[in-house]
């Protein structure tokens, strides 16, 4: 009888073993999977952009460098362990299966030619540090050149002020008719924007910053969708655009967009403001295993 | 008996110490040879059979020996290799189980009672602290570091603690006993 429950106590931690580790094989990545993305943004002299990816937690795997047409181009973001410890990750965020790590790119004009013809044929290849290599895929990766701001506009300020809104807020020099804002397709699901129009402010008013404070559901303004458009906007007046990250979506993605929005003056010369849209989404758990299901085959 | 308890602590104080500078200064398989040593001369005094100590400790000297080589780092490196500590473990917990048995019996010759009593005592810490962390390790693959790395530093301690306590209270059984002669006469 004594020796019952020893051997009945070893076979329950035997059993708890082979359980948790087919769960835990269960969830594991065959190669690290590079994380879509949105980036079309203006170029520099030298132009850096990051891309997100998850491994294994249990493997020391990182992303090496990417291989452009014949060339190179190195993380700038590898981790170097403190005295050699093998074993010690740098990461962004943290699952219980998995790591999401970022790498950074910095690319002169040269390089930006180079990529977008590649990109365009598929021909981006990440490199791991395990030897692993796959093609990089993304919904855009694109750097235009930088266009000047029309003078019409003047920023007052903009930024994130919490992790799932920014804001821009313009204040208006010139009387001006405004064309519908819009989003690219690719990325109209990942964001909403409400557009708030402030008649007769003066600059620096605090009635903008009040509401640039407000959660994204307490802000009193219109989708941008509901707007009606052209939008009439008289000198002196003062735009607000906020953008909302839905974070609770399957396909939420890095963002990283300059924005026209055109419209005319009051002489019928076409103006433009470039908005800055900027995401950077923390992840959840239900997500990353979205994305490792679909790797692993399980869902489409 | 004495000399066979020395052999015991010896050894499993050769077990609990890991020291790796290019090898285990203090290597497990030769920890289990002292430990066979022990358990030999124990229970050929104390008359009592030894047969699954005996396939244990053998065991446990063969499956320890690549531990000679293998840094804790180098095992965490190789997938195959994560779960040989947790063989290692799960072995010298049997063995202690079967050990017990016979140092309960032994310790039925000495005239106190009190002897029989800690021995018990030891026995039910020693399984519930060695068969919980074993239990619960298991699930410390599938959880987030913010829950890993408590229960880690808890299980380390508590395992520890068990296994300095083990270690104490076979110098004090071995103590308990007649200088080396005068009990195996009287045995």
């Amino acid at each position: 009888m004594k020796k019952n429950w020893f051997w009945g106590v070893v076979s329950v931690i035997f059993i708890s073993w082979i359980g948790n580790t087919i769960y835990f094989e269960s969830k594991q990545l065959k190669e690290p999977v590079i994380l879509n993305t949105y980036i079309d943004v203006p170029s520099s002299e030298n132009t850096s952009f990051t891309l997100l990816y998850i491994t294994n937690k249990n493997e020391v795997v990182e992303l090496d460098s990417l291989l452009v047409d014949g060339y190179t181009y190195s993380n700038e973001r590898n981790y170097f362990p403190w005295f050699g410890e093998p074993s010690a990750q740098s990461y962004k965020q943290e699952f219980t299966h998995h790591f999401l790590k970022e790498a950074l790119f910095t690319l002169s004009e040269d390089d930006i030619k180079r990529l977008h013809e590649s990109i365009q044929t598929d021909n981006v290849l990440a490199r791991f540090t395990n030897g692993q290599v796959i093609p990089l895929k993304v919904d855009r990766l694109n750097f235009m050149p930088n266009k000047p701001q029309d003078i019409e506009f003047a920023n007052m300020s903009g930024g994130s002020y919490n992790n799932t809104t920014e804001r821009e807020i313009i204040y208006i020099k010139d009387a001006i008719t405004m064309n519908a804002f819009e989003l690219p397709k690719a990325i109209q699901q990942n964001i909403d924007i409400k557009i708030m129009l402030w008649k007769d402010t003066n600059k620096g008013s605090s009635k903008e910053q009040e509401v640039s404070m407000q959660n994204w559901t307490d802000i009193d303004a219109p989708l941008y969708t509901d707007v009606n458009w052209p939008l009439q906007i008289e000198v002196g007046d003062t735009v607000g655009l906020f953008f909302h990250t839905k974070d609770d979506i399957d396909d939420v993605k890095p963002i990283a967009l300059m924005q026209d929005w055109t419209g005319v003056n009051a002489h019928g010369k076409s103006i433009r403001h470039g908005i800055s849209i900027q995401v950077d989404p923390i992840f959840s758990q239900k997500q990353v295993n979205t994305v490792v299901k679909k790797a692993r085959g399980e869902e489409k | 008996m004495r000399n066979g308890f020395k052999q015991l602590f010896i050894g499993f104080l050769l077990v609990f110490i890991k020291i790796h500078i290019i090898v285990d200064l203090f290597p497990d398989f030769i920890g289990y040879i002292f430990i066979y040593n022990g358990i030999k001369q124990i229970a050929t005094i104390s008359s009592q059979s030894y047969e699954s100590l005996k396939v244990l400790s053998i065991i446990l000297v063969v499956v320890s020996l690549p531990n000679f080589f293998m840094s804790d780092q180098f095992i965490q490196q190789i997938s195959w290799l994560t779960y040989y500590p947790t063989l290692l473990s799960l072995l010298k917990v049997i063995l202690v189980y079967f050990l017990f048995e016979l140092l309960r019996e032994v310790a039925k010759l000495l005239p106190s009672n009190s002897a029989l009593l800690s021995t018990n005592r030891m026995f039910y810490w020693y399984m519930t602290v060695t068969l919980s962390s074993l239990f619960i390790q298991s699930f410390l693959m599938n959880v987030t570091m913010d829950v890993m790395l408590p229960a880690s530093i808890l299980l380390i301690f508590l395992y520890l603690i068990v296994e300095i306590s083990f270690l104490v209270y076979l110098n004090n059984i071995r103590k308990r006993f007649p200088e080396e002669g005068s009990f195996e006469r009287y045995a």
